[in-house]
C-alpha cells in the first residue's frame, strides 16, 4: 500500500529512491506471501491426497472445506502470476476430487477448484493433456449448475453492439476492453461464466456489467435490465439487477469492481429472458474529459402536416424556457426525429441523462440518444435576438416568428381544457407548456395496463378480465371486504387487495369450499391465534363496507383462502425438494438466487447472515441465525484456514453457495416448466406472525432429508432459521436425491397443495410450532422495500379457471398468454379438481401429514 | 451538477405557481417544523370540478418528488383509502400522464399534473381500475357510486 506515502511528515511527492523502496518492500511482501502460498498449498494437497486415498475420511463438510482452500491458494499462486513447485500434483487431485462429484456437497467446492485450475491452465501450470482433462471436467461439472454454459458470445458480435450503444447512451463513458461475455436467448435460462482478473490491475479502472437487449438498439429501452433475470458476480446479487432491487427503464453500466477480487470470478444470470440479450464484463471507464462534440444542425421535418390534414396551420407558441427545468435555454436542441419547434437545453439534457439514461425527448418522449441530438439554429437565434423578459415566442409556418404576449390565467386553462377535447385545434401542435393532452394521450387502457406507480400499488384486476372479475366478485360479498381487509396496513392495501381478490377466484363460488376450510383452519388453529387477527382486519372494513351482513364470516372466509393460498405456497417452495411438476408462470422470478447468494465480507458464522437480511429483509426480526442447518452450510466456508493469504480478495465460498443454487435450480427447471424461485415471496408478512403456515411442512421435509449428513436439527431450530437457508438445506437436498428419483405423485402434490390435509400436521408437530412464523413464509419480498409486503403472492392457481397472471410491477412488458392462464394444466389440473371436490371428504380421511412424506421422500 | 436538477427545477415550479395556477387549487412544498422548506413533497388541493358530484370536495393530495424527478413522475398520493377507481387503497393515483413508461414526459408541470387529476375525478378510467371497492361500484352500481363521491366531498370541505 501507500504506507510510504502515508507516512512521510512532509506532503512532497516521494522521491523516486522512495518509490523504488516501496515497490521493493511491496515486492519482498509478495514473494513472502507466495512462498507462504505454496507452502499451504502442498499442506492443502497432501492432507486431500491422504484424504482421497481413502485414509480417515474426514466429515464430508470439512472435506469441501478443504477443496475450498485448495482453490483459493491456487487462485492467488495464478493471480500473482506464480507457480508453484507443487502444480504437477494438481491435476491428479482434481481427478480424484471429480471422482467424488456425485457427493452434492463436494460439487460446488468442486466446481469452484475446477475453475480456479482453469486459470491455472492458461498459465501454464499443467501438462497439455492435463489442462485439456481439466477443461474436459470444467464443461462437465458446469452443466451442473447452469442450464447452458453460458455460452461466450462471439466476442466480434458483443463488440459491435457496445460500440453502437456506447455513443448513444452512454456517452460519458468508454469502452476499454471486454472481459467475458454471455448470450442469452428468450426463455428462463441459468447462465454463468468464469473470467480472471489479474492482479496487476489498476486501482482506476472500473469493471462494469453491461446488459444489453440485441435488438432494437436504437432506444434506450434495449439497456434496461431484463426485468425478470438476476445478476450475481460471486454469488452476490448486482445493485439494481436482481429481481429485489430491480430498476426498471435504461441502465447504466453497474460497476462492479468492489464484488470482484482477484483471481477467478463468476457471474451469473438467472431468471427469463424476455428477449435477447447479451451480458458483458468489461472495463469501461469515465471519461475523464467529456467535451461536447459539436452538434449537427436540426433541419425541420419538411412536411409536419401532411397536405391534406385537416389541421389548420397557425402560428405555434414556443416557450424559450428548457422544459426541463423550466429555465431559460441556453443551448436549444432537439432530437433527430422530434417534429415540434420546443426546443430543450443541451446541459439540462445530457445531466438528467447521466442520471437516468432514457435518452427521449422530455418534449415529446421520442427516443433521442446522444448521437440523435440536434442544435437548432433558428431557436439559436431567437434565444439570442430577444430579451429574457420574452419566455414565448409565436413561430408562424412560413418561419418567421414574434415574441408571444405573456399568457393570463384563464386563457391558459381554458386552452388546457379546448384542447383535451378537440384534437386539431391549431394549438395542439403548439409547444406551450401548458397544454398536454390528458385524454387523448397514451393513456388507452393498454397502456394504463401497464401503469405501475409502485410496488405497493398493484392492480387488483386485469383489464382484460375485467367482466369476468367483477362478475366473479359480485358473487362473493367478500370481494367488497377484501379491499379493506389489511386497510389498516398503509401501503401494502392494493397488494392485499390483489392478493386477496385473486385468492377468490380461486375459490369455487360454493360456500362449501369456504367453510370446509374454514373448519380446517379452525382445527388446527387455537382460537386466540385466529381470532384476534382477523377481528382486527375486520374493523376498518366496517367503517367503509355497504354489505355488512356475514362480513365475519366472509372475512374469516377469506382469511382462510389467504391461509390456503400460503398452504400452497409452502409445498410449492418445497418442490425444490419435491419437484412439482406443475407448469408455472414464468414471470415468477428467481428470488432464491437472490437469497442464496451467500455474500459478504464477513464470513464469520452469524454475521455472514447479514447481507442476505439487508438483501431480502425478512419482515419478522430473525432469532438467532445459528442453527445447525445453518452450521451445516458454514463448512462451505475455507476463510478460518486460508485467512492469511486472503489478502483482497473476497471469500470464494460466496460463489460456492450462490452454485449450490443454481444447481438446484437448474434441476427444478428440468421438470417444471419454468420455475421462478420467486414463489418464495410471498403472503403478506405482517399475516405471518399470528398464522400457522401450513406450508411449513415443506422445511420439515428439508429438515429430514438433511438428516443424514448433519446431526438432526430439532424443529425448534429449524423455525428460526432463515428462509434462504433453508432453502440452501433444501437446495442440498434436492441435489442428493436425482430428479427422476423424487418425482412426486399427483397425490403428493395434492397432499402438499391444500390445507386440509394439513390438519393432522398440527398434531404430530406441537401447536406452539404451527403457530410460530415459518422461516418460509418470511420469504424475501420480491423487490419490495423492507417495510412493505410482497405484491403479489405466487399462487400456484390450482384449478382456476379464472387464473389471472398476477399483474406485477416488475413486468411492464410480459404480457399474458392464453396458456399461462391456468397454471395446471391436463392431469394436475383435473386431479386438482377432483381434490377440491372430495375435499370434505378427505377431511374425514386424515391423509398422512405431508411433513411427514416430505420426509421420507428424500431418502 | 445532476442532483440539483430536481431542486433547480421545482423551485422553478414553485416560482410559476405563484404567478399563476388555477382557481381553487393549492399547491406548496412542505415546510418543516424548524421553517425549512421541502421541495421534494408538496402539499396541494385538488378541488372538485363544479357541475359534478365532486363538487364542494377539497381534495388534499401530496406530491412526492425523487431526485430523479423530471426524469420520472412525482408520486401523487390522495389519503388512504381515498374513493376513487383509479386510486390505489394506499392512495397512490393511476394516471397514465404519471406514469414512467407510458404518459411521463418531464414537460409536465406540477400544474398540468394537477388538473389531470382534477380530471380524472369525475372521468375515471374503468379500463385501468386501481381499487376493488370504487372500480365495482362505478360499473355495478352508479347511484351508490354517486352517492359514495359526494359523501366524498363533503368530507373534504374547504379548508377556510
Amino acid at each position: 500500500m501507500a504506507t510510504a506515502a502515508a507516512t512521510a511528515p512532509h506532503p512532497t511527492p516521494p522521491t523516486p529512491l522512495q518509490q523504488q523502496q516501496h515497490q521493493q518492500d511491496k515486492d519482498q511482501k509478495q514473494q513472502k506471501a507466495l512462498s507462504m502460498n505454496a507452502i499451504r498449498l502442498k499442506a492443502i494437497g497432501d492432507r486431500l491426497k491422504a484424504h482421497l486415498r481413502g485414509m480417515n475420511v474426514p466429515p464430508i463438510a470439512e472435506f469441501a472445506h478443504l477443496v475450498y482452500a485448495f482453490a483459493r491458494g491456487i487462485d492467488f499462486a495464478v493471480s500473482a502470476g506464480d507457480i508453484p513447485q507443487m502444480a504437477g500434483d494438481i491435476p491428479d487431485i482434481l481427478r480424484k476430487v471429480y471422482d467424488l462429484r456425485r457427493e452434492m456437497f463436494i460439487q460446488s467446492s468442486l466446481m469452484v477448484l475446477v475453475i480456479s485450475c482453469k486459470n491455472a491452465c492458461s498459465n501454464n501450470w499443467f501438462q497439455p493433456a492435463d489442462s485439456r482433462d481439466i477443461f474436459r471436467m470444467a464443461n462437465e461439472l458446469s452443466g451442473n449448475f447452469c442450464t447452458s454454459t453460458g455460452q461466450a458470445a462471439s466476442d466480434s458480435t458483443v463488440l459491435e453492439i457496445i460500440s453502437q450503444i456506447m455513443p448513444r447512451y452512454y456517452p460519458r463513458l468508454k469502452f476499454e476492453r471486454l472481459i467475458t461475455s454471455i448470450e442469452a436467448k428468450v426463455g428462463y435460462d441459468i447462465l454463468m461464466a468464469d473470467f480472471f482478473i489479474e492482479r496487476n490491475l489498476s486501482r482506476d479502472e472500473k469493471i462494469r456489467l453491461i446488459v444489453v437487449q440485441k435488438e432494437n438498439l436504437d432506444a434506450s429501452s434495449c439497456v434496461s435490465s431484463p426485468p425478470h433475470v438476476s445478476f450475481l458476480v460471486n454469488g452476490r446479487g448486482v445493485d439494481r439487477r436482481t429481481n429485489v432491487s430491480m430498476e426498471p427503464g435504461p441502465q447504466f453500466p453497474t460497476d462492479i469492481t468492489k464484488m470482484l477480487k482477484y483471481g477467478a470470478n463468476i457471474i451469473q444470470a438467472v431468471g427469463y429472458f424476455n428477449a435477447n440479450y447479451i451480458i458483458a464484463v468489461a472495463f469501461v471507464n469515465n471519461l475523464t474529459s467529456f467535451s461536447a462534440p459539436k452538434l449537427d444542425d436540426y433541419a425541420q421535418p419538411i412536411t409536419v402536416y401532411p397536405a391534406d390534414s385537416d389541421v389548420l396551420e397557425g402560428p405555434s407558441r414556443v416557450s424559450l424556457n428548457c422544459p426541463i427545468s423550466i429555465r431559460r435555454i441556453k443551448t436549444p436542441i432537439k432530437g433527430r426525429l422530434c417534429k415540434h419547434y420546443q426546443c430543450f437545453d443541451y446541459d439540462n439534457y445530457m445531466d438528467m441523462n447521466s442520471r437516468k439514461p432514457n435518452w427521449r425527448c422530455p418534449y415529446c418522449n421520442t427516443s433521442s440518444s446522444f448521437t440523435d441530438l440536434r442544435i437548432d439554429q433558428k431557436m439559436m437565434k431567437i434565444l439570442e435576438e430577444t430579451g429574457d423578459d420574452v419566455t414565448d415566442v409565436l413561430v408562424f409556418a412560413d418561419g418567421s416568428w414574434k415574441a408571444a404576449p405573456a399568457q393570463d390565467e384563464k386563457s391558459d386553462r381554458h386552452r388546457g381544457d379546448a384542447i383535451q377535447q378537440t384534437g386539431d385545434s391549431t394549438e395542439t401542435d403548439s409547444p406551450s407548456s401548458d397544454v398536454i393532452d390528458l385524454i387523448n394521450g397514451n393513456d388507452d387502457g393498454d397502456m394504463q395496463m401497464d401503469w405501475v406507480s409502485a410496488p405497493e400499488d398493484t392492480k387488483p384486476l386485469l383489464n382484460s378480465q375485467d367482466l369476468s372479475v367483477s362478475d366473479y366478485l359480485t358473487d362473493l360479498p367478500m370481494a367488497v371486504q377484501t379491499g379493506d381487509l389489511y386497510r389498516g396496513d398503509g401501503n401494502n392495501g392494493g397488494s392485499n387487495m390483489a392478493f386477496t381478490s385473486r385468492q377468490n377466484l380461486l375459490l369455487p363460488p360454493t360456500s362449501g369450499l369456504g367453510s370446509s376450510s374454514f373448519g380446517t383452519l379452525e382445527s388446527i388453529l387455537p382460537q386466540n391465534v385466529l381470532r384476534p387477527v382477523i377481528t382486527d382486519a375486520v374493523s376498518p372494513s366496517l367503517e367503509t363496507s355497504t354489505s355488512t351482513s356475514g362480513m365475519q364470516h366472509v372475512s374469516q372466509e377469506t382469511h382462510c383462502g389467504t391461509v390456503q393460498l400460503q398452504a400452497q405456497i409452502g409445498p410449492v417452495h418445497g418442490s425444490e425438494l419435491r419437484r412439482l411438476p406443475i407448469p408455472r408462470n414464468p414471470r415468477r422470478e428467481p428470488v432464491g438466487v437472490q437469497a442464496l447468494a451467500v455474500p459478504p465480507q464477513n464470513p464469520g458464522s452469524s454475521t455472514r447472515l447479514q447481507p442476505n437480511i439487508l438483501n431480502c429483509p425478512p419482515p419478522i426480526p430473525l432469532s438467532s441465525p445459528s442453527s445447525s442447518t445453518y452450521q451445516t452450510h458454514q463448512v462451505t466456508n475455507p476463510d478460518s484456514v486460508i485467512a492469511p493469504m486472503n489478502s483482497g480478495s473476497g471469500p470464494l465460498p460466496r460463489t460456492a453457495a450462490s452454485l449450490h443454487l443454481q444447481s438446484t435450480a437448474r434441476e427444478i427447471r428440468n421438470t417444471s416448466s419454468h420455475l421462478p424461485s420467486r414463489l418464495v415471496g410471498l403472503p403478506a408478512p405482517h399475516l405471518m406472525g399470528a398464522r400457522p403456515p401450513p406450508g411449513i411442512s415443506g422445511q420439515a421435509g428439508g429438515a429430514n432429508a438433511y438428516r443424514p449428513i448433519q446431526q438432526t436439527p430439532t424443529l425448534d431450530q429449524l423455525r428460526h432459521t432463515r428462509m434462504n437457508m433453508n432453502q440452501t438445506a433444501l437446495a442440498a437436498a434436492a441435489q442428493t436425491t436425482s430428479a427422476a428419483h423424487v418425482r412426486p405423485t399427483q397425490a403428493d402434490i395434492q397432499s402438499h397443495l391444500f390445507p386440509t390435509q394439513q390438519s393432522q400436521a398440527p398434531r404430530s408437530q406441537p401447536v406452539p410450532r404451527a403457530a410460530s412464523p415459518s422461516p418460509l413464509q418470511r420469504a424475501p419480498p420480491h423487490l419490495q422495500p423492507p417495510s412493505v409486503p410482497p405484491t403479489v403472492p405466487s399462487t400456484p392457481q390450482v384449478g382456476s379457471p379464472h387464473g389471472l397472471p398476477p399483474e406485477l410491477p416488475v413486468d411492464e412488458s410480459w404480457r399474458p398468454t392464453g396458456q399461462m392462464r391456468g397454471s395446471l394444466t391436463g392431469n394436475a389440473y383435473s386431479s386438482a379438481i377432483r381434490h377440491y371436490r372430495g375435499r370434505s371428504e378427505q377431511q374425514q380421511g386424515q391423509p398422512r401429514p405431508p411433513s411427514t412424506s416430505g420426509a421420507r421422500r428424500p431418502q | 451538477m445532476s442532483g440539483g436538477i430536481a431542486r433547480g427545477r421545482l423551485a422553478e415550479e414553485r416560482k410559476a405557481w405563484r404567478k399563476n395556477h388555477p382557481h381553487g387549487f393549492v399547491a406548496k412544498p412542505e415546510t418543516l417544523p424548524d421553517g425549512t422548506v421541502n421541495l421534494m413533497i408538496w402539499h396541494c388541493t385538488i378541488p372538485g370540478k363544479q357541475g359534478t358530484d365532486w363538487e364542494g370536495g377539497y381534495f388534499p393530495l401530496t406530491l412526492h418528488f425523487s431526485e430523479d424527478y423530471p426524469s420520472k413522475p412525482p408520486k401523487c398520493k390522495f389519503p388512504q383509502g381515498f374513493f376513487h377507481p383509479n386510486v390505489y387503497p394506499s392512495g397512490t393515483v393511476c394516471l397514465s400522464i404519471l406514469n414512467e413508461d407510458s404518459g411521463w414526459r418531464p414537460a409536465i408541470t406540477v400544474k398540468q399534473i394537477l388538473v389531470g387529476i382534477q380530471d380524472l375525478l369525475d372521468q375515471p378510467n374503468p379500463a385501468d381500475p386501481a381499487q376493488t371497492d370504487g372500480y365495482h361500484l362505478f360499473i355495478q352500481d352508479p347511484t351508490e357510486y354517486k352517492r359514495r363521491v359526494r359523501l366524498q366531498a363533503k368530507q373534504y370541505p374547504a379548508l377556510v
